[in-house]
């Protein structure tokens, strides 16, 4: 199920939030953990067997752990069979069928065959979340949990379960077992949930139509300023899109009683790209740095061996995206401005005037987008040219009028959306006023996204399928 | 306030939650014209196998209190925003176009190969046009820069490819573009416009159309919200009328549907007090329809989409018998059809939009 829909919003929801409630304090990480296997289950049921293998198998791991805490070398085997498990079961069902493919052009493999299976949804975040889990028991920054309920309601907990947060498990630990509940929390909850349903329904959802216009033309054909139109459109897309879903996730979580941590911080504001990937998707940033760039040693070997930890850590944020090369490149072009600003780029950036060093970052992640959204490398590759006029298809043409003019009046509200202006603004009101314009907003948040649901011609999500 | 947003988000959410629950389901949207969808079936097996899951959300949306107004409301929104399309409509003031992209190759490659199949197959002639939509013939009325299909050159392509005689419906229509050749709520062509068709099927055909100035046309609908009216969710624009120009006497139609006949009629004016005014002509979606002229000439076969429902009574005059199949209901194939029947020549009329999506067109053999 996803949260931008009917059946969850007016059917799911509002039971699940009545069950909650009225469960005594003691029944609700049951009434959670029931409600989040219906919501796995919604779209694929079959693979509800993997929820419980993950709660099955991570909390014998985590069990392990501390029954041989006195023991590290123990201790650090249970830990790898649990990374082990999670990235058998990540590749598996991600990773086979690309790797078989590729395997195939070898003659002696080309009687391989992918197996075709549907990727279960939001995979990739829930491994990295419960690998989280046995390191941190295992680094003594959580206990291991004793009841299997609520380790289970940890595993498939619904707000965040498909497309993050990624939490780890170290904060969650104590909230599992005790977190507060009042209308504040619950207020602030819908507020946020309200401002990321409208960011996916309103803002995502309709610029989208517009990136897909120009992927789907021939890039000979596609102008210069199409090109970019396309590749902008995409820009917003995606950003409204996953930091819309990560918003609706923080509000629920506060409906229920937990705090995520925030998973955007306006990226397009930033100056860099060393910014920009501390201003988006900020919990897998902060996953890689604790599990994989620290423990190979970060910053504090030497220059060379970080510039390596760069490379390796973007190269796996890009594959982790997807099983197609395009991602891979999309890691390694982001690792190769890193390593430059690290060298010397950042130092030269900060002498220029900021107007230069925000059209730099943006130049570099409008790019790196077109990397991203074309999944096929010889269509990526023709789509750069178009973009750069190497195609001699002209600078524009009436269909760019056309697209244009359908989509003047959303543009600016999207680039004003991609800054913390809005809620500066809305800050500054005085108290009183502030409750009131949240009130109005949400209710009308609520009625126009309800609209375009009804009137659902186009309700893509783009994080489904990592 | 913070209590008052809790309210509102429940009230919300509940609210329309319980209205659902409370309102009865309806079976037929008028407005969209379709079937809305009724309470899943459920069983484990098809929890299991995602089926139910699927039905309860199409229930859900079909079923959603108010769903009409919410639909208008998106509407309002798009137009609000200066967005000249909605739902693959065009907003052209008070006239709604269709939107119709460039076609999938292989379909369009397929179908003018089963056209070409049946001629094979035949020993009586197959005349063939293609019918303009109003996206074509009303170029100048699209929004400035608007895409869609190059219908001309889809068209020009089709006539050169096919070995069926091609009658150019295009020129004419074109000739007549000032004229409401085409509904302004509605994808179909008019009576005048299927009248102009008519006149050149005909002239191709070596045949002498009435010439439009023998008809007298008589208003039959001044309420008519076409199938463009319904999918742009555009609610602020006048009506269409439906006119007709010939009359209904004379000829004699018996329906055929899984072998049993039933008697039909050029015009069932039981129609014009439905949403769907648009099948007063014919009644409606008919598998095959037989019309006896009672006038002299061949014995025709058209294979035909839904524009030919409101020509057919410009062709009466010219043929002794009509028989009309529409192959999406119609699948026992023509090639025998022809011979039973001893039918003298074959039409195959489409329209572009219907000839490039449509996936029965190898029925015709």
């Amino acid at each position: 199920m996803v949260f931008s829909s009917l059946m969850f919003l007016f059917v799911y929801l509002p039971i699940t939030l009545a069950v909650y409630y009225l469960a005594p304090l003691k029944l609700r990480n049951l009434a959670l953990l029931i409600a989040s296997l219906v919501f796995y289950g919604w779209g694929e049921p079959v693979y509800i067997v993997i929820m419980f293998a993950s709660i099955a198998i991570d909390y014998t791991h985590g069990f392990l752990v501390e029954k041989y805490r006195a023991d590290d070398r123990k201790a650090r085997r249970v830990v790898l069979s649990s990374v082990l498990f999670n990235l058998a079961l990540l590749f598996f069902f991600k990773y086979f069928d690309f790797a078989v493919d590729n395997l195939r052009r070898i003659p002696a493999l080309s009687g391989l065959r992918p197996l075709g299976l549907t990727l279960p949804i939001g995979i990739s975040f829930y491994t990295f979340q419960t690998m989280s889990y046995t390191i941190d028991v295992y680094r003594g920054q959580a206990r291991a949990q004793k009841n299997i309920v609520t380790f289970g309601a940890f595993v498939t907990l619904f707000p965040q379960l498909i497309a993050g947060p990624i939490l780890q498990y170290r904060d969650l630990d104590r909230q599992l077992t005790d977190r507060t509940h009042s209308a504040e929390k619950f207020a602030s909850g819908v507020e946020i949930f309200c401002v990321g349903l409208a960011k996916k329904v309103l803002l995502a959802n309709s610029i989208g139509s517009l990136w897909d216009v120009y992927k789907a033309m021939d890039p000979a054909s596609l102008t210069a300023l199409g090109a970019w139109m396309g590749v902008i459109a995409f820009s917003f897309q995606i950003y409204f899109d996953f930091s819309g879903y990560s918003d609706m996730a923080v509000g629920l979580g506060r409906m229920f009683g937990f705090e995520f941590m925030r998973n955007f911080n306006y990226p397009y504001i930033s100056r860099s790209i060393t910014e920009f990937w501390r201003r988006w998707h900020i919990s897998l940033g902060a996953w890689f740095r604790n599990y994989v760039y620290i423990p190979l040693g970060g910053n504090r070997r030497g220059i060379a061996r970080q510039l390596l930890n760069i490379l390796t850590v973007w190269a796996a944020t890009g594959f982790w995206h997807g099983a197609s090369w395009n991602f891979l490149l999309w890691g390694l072009y982001f690792a190769a401005l890193l390593m430059l600003e690290k060298l010397f780029l950042l130092r030269w950036l900060e002498k220029v005037p900021r107007a230069l060093q925000h059209v730099y970052a943006l130049f570099f992640v409008a790019v790196g987008w077109a990397l991203f959204g074309l999944e096929d490398l010889a269509h990526c590759g023709a789509y750069l040219a178009a973009m750069f006029g190497g195609n001699g298809a002209g600078l524009w043409s009436a269909l760019d009028g056309y697209e244009l003019s359908n989509y003047a009046a959303i543009l600016p509200a999207l680039a004003v959306g991609s800054t913390p202006l809005m809620a500066s603004l809305l800050r500054r009101l005085p108290e009183r006023a502030r409750g009131g314009v949240a009130l109005a907003l949400t209710a009308l948040a609520l009625t126009a996204c309800t609209a375009y649901l009804v009137d659902a011609t186009y309700n893509p999500f783009l994080y489904f399928r990592f | 306030m913070k209590r008052a947003i809790v309210i509102l988000f429940a009230a919300f959410l509940g609210g329309f939650l319980l209205l659902g629950l409370a309102l009865p389901d309806r079976s037929f949207s008028p407005l969209e014209n379709r079937n809305l969808a009724q309470p899943p079936a459920f069983s484990l097996r098809r929890v299991f196998s995602g089926a139910f899951e699927a039905d309860a959300e199409a229930y859900v949306s079909d079923q959603f209190a108010l769903r009409d107004g919410w639909t208008a409301l998106k509407a309002a929104l798009e137009r609000l925003q200066g967005k000249k399309e909605n739902n693959g409509v065009y907003l052209c003031g008070d006239t709604l176009i269709e939107r119709i992209d460039e076609p999938d190759e292989e379909r369009l490659a397929a179908n003018i190969r089963a056209v070409n199949r049946f001629v094979e197959g035949v020993d009586v002639p197959v005349y063939f046009t293609v019918l303009p939509t109003a996206q074509e013939i009303w170029r100048d009325r699209l929004p400035s820069g608007a895409p869609g299909a190059d219908e001309a050159a889809l068209i020009g392509r089709i006539a050169a490819e096919t070995q069926a005689r091609f009658i150019d419906t295009l020129s004419p229509l074109r000739e007549h573009a000032d004229e409401p050749l085409f509904y302004r709520t509605d994808h179909h062509w008019t009576s005048l416009g299927a009248c102009r068709g008519a006149a050149a099927l005909l002239a191709g055909m070596g045949m002498d159309p009435e010439p439009l100035s023998s008809y007298s046309p008589q208003t039959v609908s001044t309420e008519f919200y076409g199938t463009l009216f319904s999918k742009s969710g555009v609610r602020r624009i006048p009506p269409d009328s439906i006119e007709i120009y010939a009359p209904e006497e004379g000829v004699t139609v018996t329906c055929v549907e899984n072998g049993r006949e039933t008697p039909g009629a050029l015009y069932d004016w039981t129609r014009l007090a439905e949403k769907d005014k648009y099948a007063f002509f014919m009644g409606g979606n008919r598998p095959l329809a037989i019309l006896r002229t009672g006038n002299e000439g061949p014995k025709l076969l058209l294979a035909r989409d839904s524009y030919a429902d409101s020509e057919v009574p410009f062709l009466t005059a010219c043929f002794s018998e009509i028989h009309m199949v529409d192959l999406r209901y119609y699948r026992e194939g023509l090639v025998d059809y022809i011979a039973r029947n001893g039918i003298d020549c074959v039409v195959i009329s489409y329209s572009l939009r219907n000839f490039i999506t449509d996936a029965n067109l190898h029925f015709l053999t």
